[in-house]
């Protein structure tokens, strides 16, 4: 049986999958939001969204939030769609692989 | 190895079941906020027709003060940060990309028709006559209810999605539509009373039902 492991360059870095993961279920984050959820450093968090709005899976913009200057990051449709894709190929992957273990136990 | 597998495959259902629940939200700030603003647009539609009686300035200001209220609905959605895509976008694929963006554009069309029949309607017909006085506020309901009906088909032909709240719009809507047109024949203002709050509550209904499927993740599947 052949198990194809999706490929993505994007999705395949793990914290660019953590924040399109956190992204996918809140739909939008402030920047400092991201930073203490995934434990960040600041350098390291916008190098990595700057590689997604690159790409086309996030929106950064600064607004307002609590009268207080921010950069809000938000989740395109394209990375939405990606990004649920990558999991559930992911998922029918693990899948694939434990039919095939199980039986033999 | 095999536990290991097991325990990320758990996971990632259980990410797949995240979102799916915040689609759900998403859905249920949308159908709050309908069940505010198609009220208020119903009421303001009828204070408009009571001080300028039908004509056609007063069509398109109702369908300007329509396009207001879409306006503040998007930005009220925006500010929250609930995107109305993923009402759209759940359990699709990439592929459909194309796909959606003709789908939003034929239910941009379906709205804009079915609002200006129901201006052209309101404006034509000779509401001085008591049993014509049925239909402005009559129309409107249908009209929604035809909207949400045409929406319904397309997202189940074009994009194979059966967004079942959807139906429970579309048949409180219908059903309600006799007691709309009763009290129209009484007074065409009274019928737009009634509208208001016959579509006011098809979508606290819509809410009511999303919200269930919330209350059933968390008190049964959890």
């Amino acid at each position: 049986m052949e198990v194809k492991i999706p490929k993505d360059d994007m999705l395949g870095n793990p914290t660019r999958l953590s924040i399109m993961l956190h992204l996918l279920i809140v739909n939008r984050a402030t920047f400092s939001d991201l930073q203490k959820t995934l434990n960040l450093t600041p350098g390291n968090l916008d190098s990595h969204l700057r590689k997604l709005e690159k790409a086309g899976f996030i929106r950064i913009k600064k607004g307002i939030v609590g009268l207080k200057p921010r950069t809000i990051i938000m989740i395109t449709d394209e990375g939405y769609i990606r990004t649920l894709n990558y999991i559930r190929s992911i998922r029918e992957t693990i899948e694939k692989v434990l039919s095939t273990i199980e039986p033999k136990q | 190895m095999s536990e290991e597998l097991e325990k990320i495959y758990e996971a990632l259902i259980k990410v797949e079941k995240l979102v799916e629940l915040s689609d759900a939200y998403s859905a249920i700030v949308n159908y709050l906020l309908w069940a505010v603003i198609a009220p208020v647009g119903a009421l303001l539609s009828a204070i408009l027709y009571i001080i300028l009686g039908p004509q056609l300035l007063t069509g398109i200001l109702v369908l300007l003060m329509w396009f207001l209220l879409i306006i503040m609905y998007w930005l009220a959605l925006k500010f929250m940060g609930k995107a109305p895509r993923s009402l759209l976008l759940h359990k699709l694929g990439e592929e459909y990309r194309v796909t959606i963006k003709n789908v939003k554009r034929k239910m941009a069309m379906v709205w804009i028709l079915l609002f200006t029949l129901y201006v052209v309607l309101s404006i034509i017909m000779p509401v001085d006559v008591w049993y014509f006085r049925i239909i402005p506020p009559t129309a409107l309901c249908l009209v929604v209810a035809t909207g949400n009906l045409l929406i319904y088909l397309m997202l189940r032909k074009y994009l194979g999605i059966r967004r079942n709240e959807v139906k429970v719009t579309i048949i409180t809507l219908y059903v309600l539509t006799p007691i709309v047109a009763l009290a129209s024949l009484k007074d065409m203002y009274l019928g737009y009373m009634v509208f208001a709050a016959v579509v006011g509550l098809s979508y606290l209904c819509t809410a009511l039902y999303m919200l269930n499927h919330i209350f059933k993740y968390i008190f049964i599947e959890r």
